[in-house]
């Protein structure tokens, strides 16, 4: 999408204009991605792998032109070796992107889910795929909002509306920084241009372990969003599940369920409590990302220093109704650990906000070579999880540094990583029960209880070759909260590893199942760090939660079909052995 | 062709209606090779050829050779990629328009592929050869060499008769709408324009066919 983003600052675009007039002032249309809906899977994989030799002969033009920039002063004999005669005219008349990005972008566009959870989402859960990784830096992101932007619905980037002057070529024009649909092994994912996800932890792992990493961060973190100070790329030693083995050594039924030595430290007082304002605080994601930044960029070079003015936005998404309270965070890619982040303050309530802040880098200039300036719009939670708005992305190698002044830049949705094909990677073999409150007489329980008993998981397939050292975690959503999560105890080298887990989670009325979702995620756990297999989510499907949308009531009509059960047969076990998709959309 | 060892990227696009031989063509170019199975374009996929671009101006002055990467963009012509190959259309510097010699509703055609492209290239005159390929079918032929040329000088572009089969035309099609945006790119980025009169005259050697229309070409240079 990134590609785009030197395009985009052309905020004139005169397009369908008739032939005569050759430039007119300002033809606005913002454009539209293509809807390429009734490509087949097939052909869809076909064009994403032509997209991606486009986009590796890409690569390649794009490091001859920074050559050429750095060797050849003639101005006029650079303006042809760098076809920036060609890009020039273009930008003329297509404002802003390649066509090449435009259909790696439409293509993308049907990758994601649908609509911010709507609710007709049910049906479509199947065309959902995995979606890609956040950011890695963002793994560190203090409130976890990273994630949203996977699941946010590519909506059409709105272009900027109102004409601009176009600026001069920018340096970078002719070198397309676009990234390719499909990764290929040999690419550094972060230097694909911009959506490109770090995060594809190798093996093609659709899932990577961030997505849930990230939620440890988050109990701690959620009500100070911007305390910086979380390192990103440490590895989480807690990742170690401490869950001791199950109290049971036999396959007998968890009857005393508090036995679990994981069993939930939900109170029942907090729980059906707390579950909505956990939920509307933290989980509303899915921003459609539109509008644009201004900024302009300058090389000091006296005090040696990158100086990132960012002046404002226009028309950004909102966040919540009606509202959003964006800040402003840049990366000097690749760097993507907490030395490299900058933040501008928080604006509150704007979709218009005016920053005029500068963020600055100490480096030497030629080590703007090679460099890439990230540099995202987040809506400010407070309470939740901060919001992914949009990026752009501008490779420092190539651009014009005598051109300091502030340009326009559409906001870009980040891409997804394709999955690596599989649909699951072995299944989970699991049994459920919900005692309704008092059913055991004598007031017993006190409040309603989920028992969830672990058994074992079957056929895992690795990630990489090998085996797997896996453990099982649980969360009950919407609480994400680390009180929510329960893990089983890691079983070594096997693939079909026994856990035989029991846990309990309370505080819960029959209505609140219905809201609910039980997420069991099988990972590897790995010294310093774990990465997901798959998982599968227990709920009703509905695609909301108390009224409000969320991505992970994605369960499958089996997985529906469990959690059915589940409600219509209280007091009793109900036994699943479920498929370990790796399709589980990711929470925001 | 793996390194950035050439001084211009060149992309061109072929189209025009499916089966007319655009992948073929293509082939034939950069492989010199022709396979009579008809293997239908999923969408946009493209070829890569180096060449090196002597200008034969009639002053002998060539210079040194300039090497150039081709990328051929090939799409599919069924209606129903038409949204994302026209996508494609801005990226080109120049066209390889392809109707069928056999086939006279895909030279019908012709015309509106030209509006297409002038609504979808870079600049509204883009350069653009003409191919009337299979000219080896020469029995089944249904459309006549002068309405062919006839229409190219129309719109002011070369016309070739090709063969994707035995390769005749071939190259010449390909080098000659090279050679168009060799010269497209010199006037576009040489601030002491060369009259455009002594542009044509300094034309390629098969390329009588530049004339007023297409030297007005422009593209905002």
């Amino acid at each position: 999408m990134l590609a785009s983003l030197v395009h985009a600052r052309h905020a004139e675009r005169p397009r369908g204009v008739p032939a005569v007039s050759p430039r007119p002032a300002m033809a606005l249309e913002p454009e539209a991605l293509l809807d390429l809906s009734f490509l087949t899977e097939e052909e869809r994989s076909c064009i994403a792998r032509v997209l991606q030799r486009d986009w590796q002969l890409r690569r390649r033009e794009e490091g001859r032109i920074s050559k050429l920039r750095k060797s050849v002063s003639d101005p006029a004999r650079l303006r042809s070796l760098t076809g920036d005669w060609f890009c020039d005219a273009r930008a003329q008349r297509h404002q802003h992107q390649l066509g090449s990005d435009l259909v790696r972008a439409s293509i993308r566009r049907r990758r994601r889910p649908r609509g911010t959870g709507d609710p007709e989402r049910g049906p479509s859960r199947g065309e959902l795929e995995a979606i890609d990784e956040p950011l890695a830096e963002e793994k560190e992101e203090e409130d976890g909002a990273l994630e949203t932007d996977q699941s946010s619905p590519t909506e059409e980037v709105q272009e900027a509306t109102e004409p601009q002057p176009s600026p001069p070529a920018p340096a970078a024009e002719g070198t397309p920084m676009s990234q390719p649909l499909l990764q290929g092994d040999n690419i550094p994912a972060r230097e694909q241009d911009s959506p490109a996800q770090p995060g594809d932890t190798g093996g093609g792992n659709p899932f990577g372990s961030s997505s849930s990493e990230e939620d440890e961060e988050e109990p701690d973190s959620a009500h100070s969003s911007h305390n910086a100070g979380q390192r990103p790329e440490t590895p989480q030693t807690d990742q170690t599940p401490p869950a001791p083995p199950s109290p049971q050594n036999g396959r007998s039924p968890p009857s005393l369920l508090s036995t679990s030595s994981s069993v939930s430290s939900l109170s029942s007082s907090t729980l059906s409590g707390s579950l909505m304002s956990l939920y509307s605080e933290g989980e509303l994601g899915r921003v459609a990302v539109r509008g644009r930044v201004q900024f302009s960029l300058r090389y000091d070079p006296a005090g040696k220093e990158l100086q990132v003015h960012v002046l404002r936005c226009r028309e950004l998404a909102e966040a919540k109704r009606q509202r959003s309270d964006p800040y402003i965070k840049t990366y000097l890619l690749p760097d993507k650990s907490n030395r490299s982040k900058r933040k501008t303050a928080v604006r509150k309530r704007s979709l218009d906000p005016v920053f005029n802040e500068t963020l600055k880098y100490k480096l030497e200039k030629r080590d703007l070579q090679g460099r890439t300036l990230n540099l995202s719009v987040w809506h400010h939670d407070s309470l939740g999880r901060n919001l992914f708005l949009g990026e752009v992305e501008v490779a420092l190698g190539t651009w014009d540094w005598a051109n300091t002044r502030p340009e326009w830049f559409s906001l870009q949705p980040r891409m997804p990583i394709p999955s690596d094909g599989l649909a699951s990677r072995g299944s989970l073999n699991l049994a459920l029960k919900f005692i309704p409150v008092g059913s055991e007489g004598g007031g017993m329980p006190p409040t309603g209880e989920l028992h969830i008993w672990v058994k074992d998981a079957q056929g895992l397939i690795p990630l990489q070759s090998g085996t797997v050292d896996a453990f099982v975690q649980c969360y009950v959503l919407p609480d994400d909260s680390k009180a929510s999560r329960q893990k089983t105890r890691v079983v070594k080298r096997s693939l079909n590893p026994l856990f035989n887990h029991t846990m309990v989670y309370d505080g819960f009325q029959a209505k609140d199942l219905a809201e609910a979702c039980a997420e069991f995620t099988l990972w590897h756990h790995e010294a310093f760090s774990k990465r997901q297999l798959g998982g599968i989510r227990l709920s009703l499907g509905t695609g909301s939660s108390y009224g409000l949308p969320v991505g992970w009531m994605d369960s499958t009509a089996e997985e529906q079909g469990v959690w059915k059960r589940l409600l219509q047969q209280p007091g009793r076990w109900v036994e699943a052995l479920l498929p370990l998709r790796t399709n589980l959309v990711p929470r925001a | 062709m793996s390194d950035g060892d050439y001084d211009y990227l060149i992309k061109f696009l072929a189209l025009g209606d499916s089966g007319v031989g655009k992948t073929s063509l293509l082939y034939q170019y950069t492989d010199g090779k022709f396979n009579s199975k008809f293997i239908t374009t999923v969408g946009i996929d493209f070829r890569e050829k180096r060449v090196v671009y002597r200008p034969n101006g009639p002053d002998g002055v060539g210079g040194r050779g300039q090497r150039i990467h081709l990328q051929l963009w090939d799409t599919a012509g069924q209606e129903r990629f038409r949204s994302l190959t026209t996508a494609f259309f801005r990226d080109a510097m120049g066209f390889l328009l392809l109707f069928d010699l056999t086939n006279e509703q895909s030279f019908l055609n012709v015309r509106n592929w030209i509006s297409q492209l002038q609504m979808h290239a870079y600049c509204e005159n883009p350069d653009i050869v003409l191919c009337g390929n299979k000219s080896d079918l020469e029995d089944q032929r249904m459309v006549k060499e002068e309405e062919a040329k006839e229409l190219a000088e129309k719109y002011g572009i070369p016309y070739f008769e090709t063969s994707a089969a035995n390769g005749n035309n071939v190259s010449k099609a390909i080098e000659t709408l090279l050679d168009l945006i060799m010269k497209r790119m010199e006037r576009c980025v040489d601030k002491s324009w060369i009259p455009e009169g002594v542009v044509r005259s300094n034309g390629h050697s098969s390329t009588e066919q530049l004339n007023e229309e297409q030297e007005k070409g422009r593209c905002g240079c």
